[in-house]
């Protein structure tokens, strides 16, 4: 019985978002929002490390914890696996594209603390998804991602210009929009019921 | 004193460093799973027992009123053994049959159904003329926490006990309705914001029914050995 | 600074989450029923008692140049030793709250409370702050999830404590309520800010 890895990858981006229902990357949402072009650097950055991170987990996974009978150790693997990966990540674009480096690669080391990234990796061993689940997942979920970013961040531009109660300004503006983005996103799950 | 600052100052004193750190926080986390690695299994092994058998809890007369969490898992084990054996139907696939004092009660068959995210591992109990459900019970899955994994919870899997499967004209379809809707017969009570998850339990649970009876179960399968 | 001091200031004046707005990640998501929050909220205090402990006792041993990777390694480590506790002694809860458990590790209140304080003081005031941090954050979380049970379930801790009358609002079951509470968590605490002022 497998889940199709289509209806994952849309209900990774839409229905079940992981940012505005699973809550996951939810400080380094809320700090860079402020910009749309930097929230979208942020998001593709996003996006390209938990796709990749996600397959080099699923295989260190099941080719080295699930043999060696070393699963207790995955979340020190998973941390280090992305660390590294986003150090290495950082080296090349530094080294072959100055240009992507001054737009994507300022945003490489906020992404190791990002828990949306390791929360991909555990939810897919969790759920005990396969290969190609596994990417459609991740791809979702960045794709996701990006896109509530996006949406908070064109918002905040709009709102800089209104007039916010003074104690909600800030966080607690920014939550509640969130909170609004993800009451319109559970609409989408209308469409999850055709599966 | 000297020797020793020099050291810390070279360039192998960081790699020195996390070596020695992860050796030792290794070590102990090895231990502690080792530890914890019996306890895991024997309790695995008691919460499938305990699982099959809260499906029966009328037909069990030892408990006396107690609940099944009261017992130690050595009272658990030889409950299980007094009424429960594993039979077969095929190389992959087991299920369970219920009897007490020789007299054949119900099946248990183990079902997994897809939910929103994962697969849902679920026993589901019934009578051995697939008339009715006895009950199911959920135990594995990974829906989201608070939503769809709320399906483990009691209220939702005790409204299948009694609910009708097969009758004269066929297989029942059961019908969902809203969480704080109050359920007429035929009806089950779906989760509020999961309602992925329910109709999975639901419509999964049938269609497996279904596809045991008209293999292996009906009289004409019967008839064909 | 004495102890008492610290762990007030660590749990009410600068609480991470509505001050700094800091780990909500890895916890909002669990608030929907007030035991799940209570089991989080204990494993975050018992991770940053005694990781801030540990780093704080060998913080002058720790490389400059590896200093963030050795403190994610030992914070992971209490991690792991939470996620085989509940394995061991309540799978059921281990179970429910998935991979959340885990998400501890990156929930930067964590992190913070290294950098901030564990890494300039010793040991045991670095505990007491971690133990302050830790339950000044499971103290908001059980508050978010107090409404939220109650307004979704009609329950406390599981108990139902509303008669048959009461409709629940699902809306209090899904994500959007926690987003919304926060937000008026964070307006109070701002307001009574400006009045002290």
């Amino acid at each position: 019985m497998e889940i199709n890895a289509f209806v994952i990858f849309f209900a990774a981006i839409f229905t079940s978002n992981i940012l505005l229902t699973n809550f996951l990357g939810m400080c380094s949402f809320l700090s860079v929002s402020r910009e749309v072009e930097s929230s979208f650097g942020l998001g593709v950055a996003v996006f390209f490390v938990i796709v990749c991170t996600t397959a080099i987990n699923y295989a260190v996974y099941h080719l080295i914890l699930v043999p060696l009978d070393i699963i207790y150790l995955q979340y020190i693997v998973f941390i280090i696996v992305i660390a590294a990966f986003v150090q290495l990540t950082e080296l090349f674009v530094e080294r072959f594209s100055p240009v992507l480096y001054y737009t994507l690669g300022i945003f490489l080391p906020l992404i190791t603390v990002n828990c949306a990234i390791f929360g991909v990796s555990l939810f897919m061993v969790i759920r005990n998804y396969s290969f190609l689940q596994s990417i459609a997942y991740g791809a979702g979920a960045g794709l996701g991602w990006l896109l509530a970013i996006l949406s908070l961040a064109g918002l905040r531009q709009k709102l800089k210009l209104q007039r916010v109660p003074a104690g909600l300004r800030g966080a607690g503006i920014t939550l509640i929009i969130t909170g609004i983005m993800s009451l319109a996103f559970i609409g989408f799950s209308g469409i999850a019921v055709i599966q | 004193m000297s020797d020793k600052m020099s050291f810390r100052d070279s360039r192998f004193y960081p790699v020195f460093f996390m070596i020695i750190l992860s050796a030792i926080l290794t070590f102990i986390l090895a231990t502690s799973y080792q530890l914890s690695k019996e306890r895991v299994k024997m309790f695995r092994e008691v919460s499938m027992q305990t699982s099959l058998l809260s499906l029966f809890i009328p037909e069990l007369p030892e408990l006396n009123g107690k609940t099944l969490a009261a017992l130690e898992a050595e009272e658990i084990s030889k409950l299980y053994k007094t009424y429960i054996v594993r039979k077969s139907l095929n190389a992959e696939y087991n299920y369970y049959k219920f009897s007490r004092e020789g007299q054949e009660l119900g099946y248990i068959f183990p079902v997994s159904v897809k939910g929103l995210w994962s697969t849902i591992h679920l026993l589901v109990a019934i009578k051995s003329d697939f008339s009715e459900y006895i009950g199911i019970k959920v135990i594995n899955q990974g829906e989201t926490p608070g939503l769809g994994a709320r399906i483990t919870e009691a209220w939702f899997q005790e409204q299948f006990s009694g609910k009708a499967i097969l009758q004269a004209d066929g297989f029942v379809t059961l019908k969902l309705i809203d969480e704080n809707e109050q359920p007429a017969s035929g009806m089950i009570r779906q989760i509020t914001g999961a309602t992925v998850s329910s109709r999975a339990v639901v419509s999964g649970v049938r269609e497996k029914l279904k596809i045991l009876y008209e293999q292996y179960f009906s009289k004409k399968s019967k008839g064909d050995k | 600074m004495n102890k008492k001091q610290i762990f007030i200031q660590s749990a009410f004046t600068e609480n991470a989450i509505w001050a700094q707005i800091l780990g909500i990640c890895s916890a909002l998501a669990v608030t929907n029923q007030m035991k799940n929050s209570l089991v989080m909220g204990l494993g975050v205090i018992f991770t940053l008692a005694l990781s801030m402990f540990t780093i704080s006792a060998i913080r002058s041993l720790i490389p400059p140049r590896v200093r963030m990777m050795a403190q994610t390694f030992i914070i992971a480590f209490y991690v792991i030793l939470v996620d085989l506790f509940l394995k061991a002694v309540l799978p059921e809860v281990s179970q429910q709250l998935g991979p959340y458990v885990g998400l501890i590790i990156t929930n930067c209140i964590i992190m913070g409370r290294a950098e901030a304080f564990a890494i300039k003081n010793t040991p045991l005031d670095s505990m007491i702050d971690g133990i302050g941090a830790g339950v000044g954050y499971t103290l908001v979380l059980l508050l978010i999830s107090l409404i939220r049970e109650i307004f979704g379930f009609g329950a406390i801790f599981g108990y139902q404590v509303m008669g048959t009358w009461w409709t629940p609002w699902s809306i209090m079951v899904m994500a959007p309520s926690a987003f919304f509470l926060l937000a008026m968590l964070i307006w109070l605490v701002e307001i009574r800010k400006r009045k002290k002022r």
